[in-house]
């Protein structure tokens, strides 16, 4: 087999994980596979921070896991950014986990790219040119939707993801 | 039929065919297959560069192939780039990409065979998966 990456997600104050996760639906609660209708963002909040992580559960023979991007597609609707601590340049190493929060992030401060970043833009071992060699975790990604109060409703974001697997 | 590779510890971890692999033929005329006839899977690393002739990567089903003639000081470059598009949606795609080429010195060259058997040359390999239509 090849090697078994998946994403997984961190919630409350004691970062309990949940692997595997199926969506990076946000919403105003931190909570996994959140339903933003159940918890939508009103105009002129934030949503709560996503913290996930890469993680490869198997390596199927492989030697290295590196070169992790991501990247968002499908225009988010006017006054409304969506926020990363993911970039290819002045990485900031690895980010150390705090409560989700619904205030401006403090690490999610650069815009997600909106297309393929066509280099690495979330780190290992806190450097974009980090690599597992082993079953492991990346560092973490942190995410946040900021609205302003003409925000409009209904806008919808779709999430992509990459990785390179040397044998 | 299985493949299996030998980890540091001695046990075995059992490894899916791949639809494209590689071939290294060394100068002797010996050669190396990344899927042994054995059931043994072999990892790059496991290639003796210094002694090759020429490196083949192979599709399975049709045996079509991109051959590299070998030159003293070239390293092999191949790996698999593994790209999930519209997460969480119905339309969720798992693309692997393969990766072969060479690097000589300073000069690279990268071959990217999409899943549609298109295959894009580069010098470099930060090419955005955007470029491939996929």
């Amino acid at each position: 087999m090849a090697a078994t990456v998946r994403i997984n997600e961190y919630n409350g104050a004691g970062a309990t994980e949940t692997g595997g996760i199926t969506n990076t639906n946000m919403g105003s609660t931190d909570a996994v596979n959140l339903d933003p209708v159940a918890f939508p963002i009103t105009n002129g909040n934030n949503s709560y921070e996503k913290w996930q992580k890469f993680e490869v559960t198997a390596m199927g023979g492989s030697s290295s896991i590196n070169n992790l991007q991501v990247w968002r597609t499908t225009a988010l609707g006017a006054n409304c950014t969506h926020l990363t601590n993911a970039r290819t340049s002045s990485y900031g190493g690895a980010a150390s986990f705090t409560t989700p929060t619904a205030s401006a992030s403090a690490v999610a401060t650069q815009t997600m790219p909106s297309s393929d970043p066509g280099a690495a833009n979330l780190g290992i071992a806190g450097s974009l040119a980090g690599s597992l060699t082993a079953t492991g975790k990346s560092d973490y990604l942190v995410m946040q939707l900021q609205t302003t109060a003409s925000a409009t409703a209904g806008a919808t974001m779709t999430m992509n993801y990459q990785y390179d697997e040397t044998a | 039929m299985q493949y299996f590779y030998t980890e540091a510890d001695g046990s075995l971890t059992e490894v899916q065919e791949e639809r494209w692999f590689w071939i290294a033929v060394y100068k002797d005329g010996t050669f190396l297959s990344q899927f042994g006839d054995d059931g043994v899977f072999h990892r790059v690393g496991e290639i003796d560069q210094d002694e090759l002739e020429r490196v083949f990567l192979v599709e399975s089903e049709t045996a079509r192939c991109i051959v590299i003639n070998w030159v003293d000081g070239m390293r092999l470059i191949h790996k698999y780039r593994n790209v999930v598009l519209n997460v969480g949606t119905e339309d969720e795609r798992h693309i692997r990409i393969y990766i072969f080429g060479w690097k000589l010195g300073e000069n690279y060259q990268y071959h990217f065979i999409l899943p549609n058997g298109n295959i894009f040359t580069s010098p470099t390999d930060n090419v955005p998966t955007t470029s491939f239509n996929l």
